[in-house]
């Protein structure tokens, strides 16, 4: 599927679930990411980009959780927990740590920080879905220059890390063993080289094949637009526009599955292709 | 096709002129060889020709050069990608794109083809170079041969007039080198094309070029059939070096046509090769070593010993496994099965001190173990670093050559100098055992003549040596033993003259001329005692 | 080739982006709901990127060419590099250094629009994505900028003292950046340590500087000290190494080599 429609899935439902406000859409969507992720995702090169947003929204959350504990204002309510006072001095402003911890201001911190880990895991999971490279042509569409730039920065990649691993390997082989500060100069220094050599004949080769000279590059491959792409694209935005009357209307609990099996549409993928444009 | 008027070279801030005062032509249709020591100029000379120099690296150019009726004085290199591709030393650095396709289309794209015609051209490219079953795949994995033949297919595809190739064999073995030269012939004689092309490797090549540019480095340039630079010229492959000796009328450039002129000899008297007496120190042993990659069987099974003093040269294509092999020995690589035992130890567990004191490891790329500014102080570096006397290995550097310049940035040598430097670097420690990495590559006849009288001296002095290399002239002069590693196994392995002469894959020229006679060098041959009927010697 | 070539849009683009991050601080009270509290951080995050893109925008269609294109993808490479295998082996990421010293010998330009390519793959490669992304190239493109307005006359120790004193203002105005952009994504608008959208600067800046005073500690200082060591260890050899560069990469000679050469 096209890594576009990927993009604006998350997003449309990372919205939708925005506006929605409650924490049983939110961790159902964290759910259905997670699930459209494992089936689809592409092969990881670098790591799983999921895994580590969700570890990012999760230490938010944490993070968020503790200072709202804290110094948190209070919201008046149900005291659940009461913690040891203590005044800080004026020119820390006077600020109160600890204190009565309210019921109420612990959910309103978990709707809040629900809201930005749905967003992070939104990405994430486009990350995951979607490949550079393709993301890259999608988003340079006329700006040529700088879009080769990012693809062969993405290209040249995996060959500097290969450059850092032979290096590593020769040092190692001259007798030299501990990565002290100290060393990190003999590691750097001939990855660095490489690298400007590297450039140098890269630049050469682009000019002689003629780059920049043409004022209109055109594509090879145009993205392909299928059914598929169409129809998830076409759920998602009814489900950003009808979330509020879906909360409203009919309950949490009906709203909630309605939501989700609105959701989950990537996950039953069409087999055959109808390509659209 | 290609006319050059009066053209003088000189890079800025440098003392050496290129070239002074070239006037030639090249006509349609031939197949120009370039030959040159390192360093000559040839690369500058190929780059004048679609006006890389001077629009893209600096350079004062005096003259005037024609391509296809146009003169590059005023254009850019860009606006000549229709007429003339190129195709550089080291292709992976010339690439964009991480797919092969991709790198194909991108020419076109760049230059704002519809996309139908795109389409077109890159199927045609691609089943013109045979690389249909690559089209999907990742640039990086390739082999050198693959990557070699997608860099002509991306600028092929621009259906230009002239092709320049930069040494286009260098890194590849025999049978990948053999489809490279097959594809240029095809694109000479049944495309039209005229190329032009740089290589160290005359042996492969010199037969069927129409003629030879000779890069001389003091600014002249011989220009000629290859009879007449062959004649002229010490740069010599093997087959010429020998017929020249002997005093041969004709030159032959193959081993055919050697064969013919050889005929009708009688061989008296056969010199004796020095036989090499093997000590019987076990120095390594690898037992049952099998690697598998991601389920992949590189190398099964591979039993070896290693004794003390022996020089063995480990050959196979690129790809085999002979670099795993190595770095295995060394203790670099340590997913394998089985058991490897150097000098009673196991190399993964050598570090630090033991380590360089065992084993001296020149990797495929001598840069890499670069890190000074100038040679001088990265030999000082050695010495710190290895708590030696200052100044132990500027001595070794001397000891094997003294043409290097102490005050030059390292990665501004020669290849065979960065070599040199290397192998300074890796013996100052005097390890029992120097293991180099495909140390041939961009090497010319001349470097690889003090590449084998280092190793030979070495090898007197005790070092046991073990190289990977698909050169089979050099092992042909230096080794004692050589092992082949094919289909992840090892198929061959025995002393030097028993497995060259073997299999014609192998075979160095004098081998397959004399087949009959188990020779394999020039000196073997120049030291027989030949009755030439017909012709005095 | 884009060495020292200034840009038109490269100052206001950089003035939106201040204000982008410190919005916080001096932000009125106000009826338009979208510069209200808390929805101003969303308008912040998306004209960012705005901004971002017309730069991008100017000098694709401007400066760059075949050279500039090769330094800055392969570099951004290697410093996106930097970062996965420093995150792996020593928890910290090595590229401050790097880009600083990039930015003094290429010059602004080069140097911002390195810092904003190298952090936009690393975000794209890692799946890093947030809505610092945006921030976190800006910052990165000013911490390579800046360190291009140093005049090129200098060299030698007197060089090498004034990127130590730069890196270690540089570090810290990152840290500060980086959080104050964070401030209301974090801290959100109803925690005493807030900001307050109708308050003076400096009662603002008051509750920011000690939502800031942990994080220093735990990662500015750090930083700082990291990057200085990297510098005083690494500056003589990389710029000599990019030096070299700049001089391979030149193209024209100067008419007095073109007279020698006629002789």
């Amino acid at each position: 599927m096209n890594s576009l429609s990927w993009w604006l899935w998350s997003i449309l439902l990372a919205a939708a679930a925005i506006r929605a406000g409650t924490l049983c859409i939110g961790f159902l969507l964290i759910l259905i990411f997670t699930l459209v992720v494992a089936k689809h995702k592409k092969s990881d090169e670098w790591g799983n980009p999921f895994k580590l947003t969700m570890q990012l929204a999760l230490a938010a959350t944490v993070v968020r959780l503790f200072f709202a504990i804290l110094i948190g204002t209070p919201l008046p309510g149900k005291t659940l927990i009461s913690l040891p006072q203590l005044e800080l001095p004026n020119w820390l402003a006077g600020i109160r740590v600890g204190g009565d911890v309210t019921r109420e201001r612990l959910i309103s911190v978990i709707n809040e920080s629900s809201k930005f880990a749905v967003v992070l895991i939104a990405f994430g999971a486009a990350s995951a879905l979607s490949s550079p490279v393709q993301v890259i042509k999608l988003i340079s569409g006329r700006i040529y220059l700088f879009g080769v730039t990012l693809i062969i920065a993405v290209s040249v990649l995996p060959q500097i890390v290969n450059s850092f691993n032979r290096v590593q390997s020769a040092r190692r082989m001259r007798g030299l063993t501990k990565l002290r500060l100290n060393n990190f100069r003999n590691i750097i220094t001939p990855v660095l080289e490489e690298s400007i050599e590297r450039a140098i004949d890269l630049s050469a080769a682009m000019e002689s094949r003629g780059f920049g000279y043409s004022k209109n590059p055109t594509r090879y491959r145009p993205e392909k637009f299928t059914l598929s792409d169409l129809l998830i694209f076409t759920s998602s935005i009814y489900l950003l526009i009808f979330t509020p009357v879906l909360i409203n209307s009919f309950g949490a609990l009906l709203a909630t599955t309605l939501f989700g099996i609105f959701a989950l549409s990537p996950l039953f993928l069409i087999r055959k292709q109808v390509v659209l444009a | 096709m290609i006319t050059f008027s009066n053209v003088s070279l000189i890079y800025p801030n440098s003392q050496r002129t290129i070239l002074d005062n070239l006037t030639f032509t090249v006509d349609e249709s031939e197949l120009i060889l370039v030959i040159g020591l390192t360093g000559a100029g040839k690369s500058s000379f190929m780059k004048l020709i679609n006006g890389v120099i001077p629009h893209h690296t600096a350079g004062l150019l005096s003259g005037e050069i024609i391509v296809d009726g146009k003169t590059t004085n005023l254009l850019k290199p860009g606006e000549l990608s229709g007429v003339i591709g190129i195709v550089g030393q080291n292709p992976l650095n010339g690439f964009v794109t991480s797919k092969v396709e991709d790198e194909i289309a991108f020419t076109l794209e760049t230059n704002g083809f519809a996309p139908d015609v795109m389409r077109k051209r890159v199927e045609e490219v691609i089943d013109l170079l045979g690389l249909q079953n690559l089209r999907d795949r990742n640039l990086f994995t390739l082999s050198g041969g693959e990557q070699q033949r997608v860099a002509i297919a991306a600028a092929l595809v621009m259906n230009p007039k002239v092709l320049i190739l930069d040494e286009p064999t260098s890194a590849l073995d025999p049978v990948a080198a053999e489809e490279v030269l097959a594809i240029v012939n095809k694109l000479v004689h049944d495309l039209g094309l005229t190329v032009i092309m740089a290589e160290h490797k005359l042996e492969r090549v010199i037969h069927f070029v129409d003629r030879i540019v000779l890069v001389n480095g003091d600014g002249q340039v011989e220009i000629g059939t290859p009879q007449e630079i062959m004649q002229k010229s010490e740069i010599n492959p093997p087959i010429v070096k020998a017929a020249k000796k002997l005093n041969l009328a004709t030159i032959p450039l193959s081993v055919r046509e050697l064969k013919r002129i050889s005929a009708t000899w009688q061989i008296r008297k056969k010199a004796m090769r020095e036989k090499f007496i093997a000590t019987n120190d076990q120095l390594i042993s690898v037992k049952n070593f099998s690697v598998a990659i991601e389920g992949k069987t590189i190398l099964k099974s591979v039993n070896l010993v290693f004794n003390s003093g022996e020089i063995v040269a480990l050959m196979g294509r690129n790809g085999a496994g002979k670099s795993t092999l190595l770095k295995s020995i060394s203790g670099q690589f340590k997913n394998f099965t089985g058991s490897i035992v150097v000098n009673n130890r196991r190399p993964s567990d050598l570090v630090g001190k033991e380590l360089v004191q065992n084993i001296g490891f020149v990797p495929q790329e001598p840069s890499d173990l670069f890190y000074g500014n100038t040679v001088a102080q990265e030999c000082e570096m050695v010495d710190l670093d290895n708590k030696l006397t200052i100044g132990t290995t500027i001595k070794t550097l001397h000891s094997l050559s003294n043409q290097i310049k102490l005050d030059l940035h390292p990665r501004d040598l020669s290849e065979g100098q960065k070599l040199i430097l290397a192998i300074s670097i890796v013996l100052a420690t005097r390890p029992k055992i120097l293991i180099l990495d495909e140390p041939t590559r961009g090497l010319d006849y001349q470097a690889k003549d003090i590449l084998v009288s280092i190793l030979q001296k070495l090898a007197k002095d005790g070092t046991t040596i073990l190289m990977a290399t698909h050169d089979v002239e050099l092992v042909a002069e230096f080794a004692s033993r050589v092992l082949v590693i094919a289909e992840g196994e090892l198929i061959s392995d025995g002393p030097t003259i028993e497995v060259l002469t073997a299999s014609p894959a192998f075979a160095p020229q004098m081998a397959k001329v004399f087949s009959n006679q188990n020779w394999l060098t020039v000196n073997d041959v120049i030291s027989a005692d030949i009755n030439f009927t017909g012709n005095d010697a | 080739m884009m060495l020292r070539k200034t840009t038109f849009l490269l100052l206001p683009i950089s003035v939106i982006g201040l204000i982008a991050f410190t919005w916080p601080l001096y932000l009125p009270e106000s009826k338009l709901i979208f510069l209200r509290g808390e929805n101003a951080k969303w308008l912040a995050t998306f004209i960012l990127p705005l901004a971002i893109l017309a730069f991008v925008l100017e000098i694709n269609f401007g400066s760059l060419d075949s050279k500039s294109v090769a330094l800055l993808g392969v570099f951004a490479a290697l410093i996106c590099a930097l970062r996965l295998l420093g995150a792996g082996a020593i928890g910290i990421e090595p590229i401050w250094f790097l880009l600083i010293l990039i930015g003094r010998v290429f010059g602004p330009t080069f140097g911002f629009t390195l810092g904003i390519t190298a952090i936009f793959i690393s975000g794209l490669i890692t799946g890093g994505f947030g809505p610092w992304l945006a921030f976190q190239m800006m910052a990165a493109g000013w911490i390579a900028m800046m360190a291009g307005f140093i005049p090129r006359k200098i060299s030698g120790n007197k060089e090498l003292l004034i990127l130590c004193i730069y890196a270690a203002v540089a570090t810290q105005a990152f840290g500060i950046l980086m959080d104050l952009q964070l401030w209301p994504w974090l801290i959100g608008a109803d925690s005493q340590i807030s900001f307050v959208a109708s308050d003076s600067v400096v009662a603002n800046l008051h509750k920011f500087f000690i939502f800031h005073f942990a994080t220093s500690l735990a990662w500015d200082i750090p930083r700082a000290i990291f990057t200085i060591a990297l510098i005083v260890l690494t500056a003589k050899p990389i710029l000599i190494s990019l030096k070299r560069a700049e001089f391979k990469l030149g193209v024209k000679a100067t008419a007095r080599e073109k007279r020698q050469m006629a002789v």
